[in-house]
């Protein structure tokens, strides 16, 4: 008894810890769907940048802290002119954008695919110690994973609810063109808000790395789970994503141990759908594009 | 100029909140048939959101309004379309790349119940046919008929609006700053038009202009802050202190 | 008047292709036959995005389904040929009606994303369900011979192939024309210029959209059906989001709203996968950036363009 109950801890803190990583990914969609409008097919291949970039960066560097503080750089570097020169040209238009971030995703998929090659990989655990935890083995590496999520979703919310440049975006989520009209250089805050969203789920990619397989499909899988969260909590809704986000992966966490993966996937969606028969919003959603 | 027929439009204690801002707040009033009703106010006193909640756009968040009789609260905007109710929109609110024939024709197809929706030709249905063109030929635009509403100027624009929503055949027309943006000679066109139409219908009746709405009202609603604060006929209104002090500096 | 300009582009399409079933090589025949069951299903999605402006990303859920449809009606039901075309249709319908009922409510952006995430779901299931449906490695049948008035044919001959899924393509065509002007067709422009105004003129919008999603469901079934029958073959991929973006980019490319334009993304869409992957294994990047360069010359798509030009 007592057995079949740790068992269900251990799956539950694994959950938690995941949904913590998903939360960030989910933010970030969250954010650029907020402020931008636009749906962004390419977040997921963000995501896994940001993993084939750390599992490619960390024996380079050979700290698991620069590799968390580097990917971040190079992913900036590469957002801001998909956002600038690909994404800004179709404003308003919202099928055509949404088409333009699916070509981008083939072409992240496609160069990933040609430079890191199409076997799946394991990296290296960055922090090889365990923990004896009522009588369970955990991964010290998963701690660092929680603390570090937290610790970023900490720094977002002081960003967006403590300073002038949140004040900003979070103007722009509520109203548009009443933030344009106030004088808000909106171009900035598009950049910098689709920036912030692609690190956000590269980071996620970054500290998922060594605890699932880095391939260039990976993408795909989180994508689709960050889609469900952000509906479920409500497009544009912060608290709704980050409730929805700790929810919905210990919840798949625990039918892990009753269900296949697939059944657990499935469960989800279905309660997605129930979710969107009541509340077509989410359970948060409010602003609507 | 005065109207006694039958309570067509009955609205109680009707309110509506955004979180804790009553942008309605206790209105209730009653539009009787043949009657030309204004409603009017200073910009934010809540007339296009009252509007919008007998339209069916906005639940109220209390209260109850009464169509010939019959509860309209809280019925979705096209039921309430087919009891009887049309309007306009502040802003022209039309079919871009849609004929203005094509889009009259929508409404009046979807009243009429002329059936094969899925296999008759449309332009063969001559009932529908010729009721939109009727309708084409009241509101003057009857040169007009094959143009994109797109292309047409600005004030040709707001008489579709109004052709639009004389498509349905409604008893109670809800038009809401008609002449607004037009030039003189095309309010006075539209002006004449609701003259006109007042003849088959009760009319409900935003508008700025002063003048139009004494040359055209029977009687006046005056709303402030969501509240009603005047009711009468024009030469009550015209007099009364509270209603000078509102619109003390406006533009008449 | 823009409608004759459609109709005769799209006939001298028809005529075009029956020509070319005549006179080219098996391999060229069989890549038109691609083409054409490709125009169908794009025909059918531009129901949906041109004509309601609903942008759905799962129309693969309702390929894959007309796929397996006829598929296993063969397998399981020793159906004929028409049957399981039938029986193709048929099911991506009720799909179609399942899935139409939870989205259409939804608001654009949430449309889209829901609409991929059961698509998705469904691709989850078809690998994992890999008793019914092959998983990736699909299910290969032989597809009976069927019998019309007076003569037995067989798929196997590649000119009855050819022609059988013309005869469905200019069905399907006909049919959407008929619609298209019918009180119907009228509605559903109404609503992608202003679905709002819509409401207050007295129709149920959410019906209508519904009706949309549905007939382009519909079509996305029958493309299926044609496709499984022509391959002799369905497999978990048809599920695969690859498959829901591919007609978005044909009516992107070859024009929204036209009826007949999504047929020249659909061609266009083909000789490029045809004769990129030959040399370059990586073509979908190429493809990628194909979209980008697509959209950024042309947002109205190439008949789109040809039409307006012309003078509608």
């Amino acid at each position: 008894m007592s057995d079949w109950l740790l068992n269900l801890l251990f799956l539950l803190i694994n959950g938690l810890v995941w949904g913590l990583i998903i939360a960030l990914i989910s933010l970030g969609l969250s954010l650029i769907f907020g402020v931008m409008g636009i749906v962004n097919m390419a977040h997921g291949d963000l995501y896994m940048v940001g993993a084939v970039l750390g599992f490619s960066l960390f024996p380079f560097l050979g700290n698991f802290w620069l590799a968390l503080l580097v990917v971040p750089v190079i992913v900036a570097l590469i957002a801001a002119p998909m956002e600038r020169f690909i994404l800004r040209p179709y404003e308003g238009y919202h099928a055509v954008t949404m088409i333009a971030t699916v070509g981008i995703s083939f072409i992240l998929q496609q160069a990933a695919l040609a430079w890191y090659g199409g076997v799946p990989k394991k990296m290296v655990d960055p922090w090889p110690v365990t923990f004896h935890f009522l009588g369970v083995d955990y991964a010290g590496y998963r701690f660092l994973i929680a603390a570090v999520s937290i610790v970023i979703l900490a720094a977002i919310w002081l960003f967006l609810y403590r300073t002038p440049y949140g004040v900003l975006i979070r103007a722009s989520i509520q109203d548009r063109d009443m933030a344009s009209a106030m004088g808000i250089d909106v171009n900035k805050v598009l950049i910098a808000t689709f920036v912030l969203g692609s690190v956000l789920a590269a980071v996620g990619g970054v500290l998922a790395a060594p605890v699932t397989q880095v391939s260039y499909l990976m993408g795909n899988d989180v994508a689709l789970l960050a889609f469900i969260v952000v509906i479920i909590g409500g497009l544009g809704s912060l608290e709704g994503t980050l409730v929805a986000a700790l929810g919905l992966c210990s919840l798949e966490g625990v039918m892990a141990c009753l269900l296949s993966p697939t059944q657990s996937r499935a469960a989800i969606f279905v309660v997605m759908v129930a979710i969107l028969m009541v509340r077509p919003r989410g359970l948060f959603g409010g602003a609507e594009r | 100029m005065t109207a006694d027929g039958e309570m067509l439009l009955e609205i109680v204690d009707v309110s509506r909140r955004f979180g804790g801002l009553a942008a309605v707040d206790g209105v209730s009033t009653a539009v009787r048939k043949g009657e030309i009703r204004g409603v009017i106010g200073p910009n934010g006193a809540g007339k296009t959101t009252l509007f919008n909640v007998i339209t069916g756009e906005l639940r109220p968040s209390s209260g109850r309004i009464f169509l010939k009789g019959e509860e309209i609260t809280g019925l979705p905007p096209h039921a309430i379309c087919r009891k009887g109710l049309g309007r306009t929109f502040q802003l022209t609110f039309v079919f871009p790349e849609m004929t203005v024939f094509d889009s009259v024709w929508v409404g009046v197809y979807g009243t009429m119940k002329a059936g094969g929706l899925f296999f008759s030709r449309a332009d063969a249905l001559r009932g529908v046919k010729e009721r939109t063109e009727e309708i084409c030929g009241l509101v003057g635009l009857e040169e007009r008929m094959n143009d994109l509403a797109s292309n047409l100027s600005y004030g040709d624009q707001k008489v579709l609006e109004i052709a639009m929503a004389l498509s349905t055949g409604p008893s109670l027309l809800l038009l809401d700053e008609p002449t607004q943006g037009v030039g003189p000679k095309e309010a006075d066109t539209i002006v004449e038009l609701i003259e006109c139409l007042s003849k088959s219908m009760s009319i409900l009746l935003i508008e700025h202009d002063m003048d139009i709405i004494m040359r055209l009202c029977h009687n006046l609603t005056v709303l402030s802050f969501g509240r009603v604060i005047a009711e009468g006929s024009c030469e009550v209104i015209g007099s009364n202190d509270e209603v000078q002090r509102l619109y003390l500096g406006e533009s008449t | 008047m823009a409608l004759v300009d459609r109709r005769f582009f799209a006939l001298l399409a028809i005529a075009l292709f029956a020509v070319l079933g005549l006179i080219l090589p098996q391999g060229a025949r069989s890549l038109v036959i691609q083409m054409m069951i490709f125009s169908v299903f794009a025909m059918g999605y531009d129901v949906c995005l041109g004509l309601t402006n609903q942008c759905s990303l799962g129309h693969s859920i309702f390929f894959g389904v007309g796929a397996y449809g006829a598929i296993l009606a063969i397998v399981h039901l020793k159906a004929g040929v028409l049957t399981s075309l039938a029986g193709g249709v048929g099911s991506g319908l009720v799909f179609a009606v399942l899935v139409g009922i939870v989205c259409v409510r939804l608001s654009e952006a949430y449309f889209v994303i829901v609409t991929a995430i059961i698509s998705a779901v469904f691709h989850l299931l078809a690998m994992d369900l890999t008793w019914l449906t092959g998983g990736d490695d699909g299910l290969s049948v032989s597809v009976p011979p069927f019998a019309l008035p007076g003569v037995t044919l067989s798929l196997y001959q590649p000119l009855v192939n050819y022609y059988f899924v013309l005869f469905f393509l200019a069905a399907a065509y006909l049919l959407l024309e008929r619609i298209v002007r019918a009180p119907l067709g009228k509605i559903f422009v109404s609503i992608r210029e202003n679905e709002k105004r819509v409401r207050f003129l007295g129709y149920d919008v959410l019906r209508y959209k519904l009706i949309a999603f549905v007939l382009s469901a519909g079509l996305g079934s029958l493309a299926g059906a044609l496709y499984g029958l022509t391959l002799r073959y369905a497999s978990a991929d048809y599920f695969s989001f690859y498959w829901s973006v591919l007609p978005v980019v044909w009516c992107l490319v070859g024009g929204l709203g036209t009826l007949a334009g999504p047929w020249i993304g659909a061609v266009l869409m083909s000789l490029f996968q045809y004769y990129v992957s030959a040399w370059f294994t990586y073509y979908l990047l190429l493809f990628g950036i194909l979209v980008l360069v697509i959209l950024k010359v042309s947002r109205k798509g190439i008949l789109g363009y040809i039409l307006e030009r012309g003078g509608r």
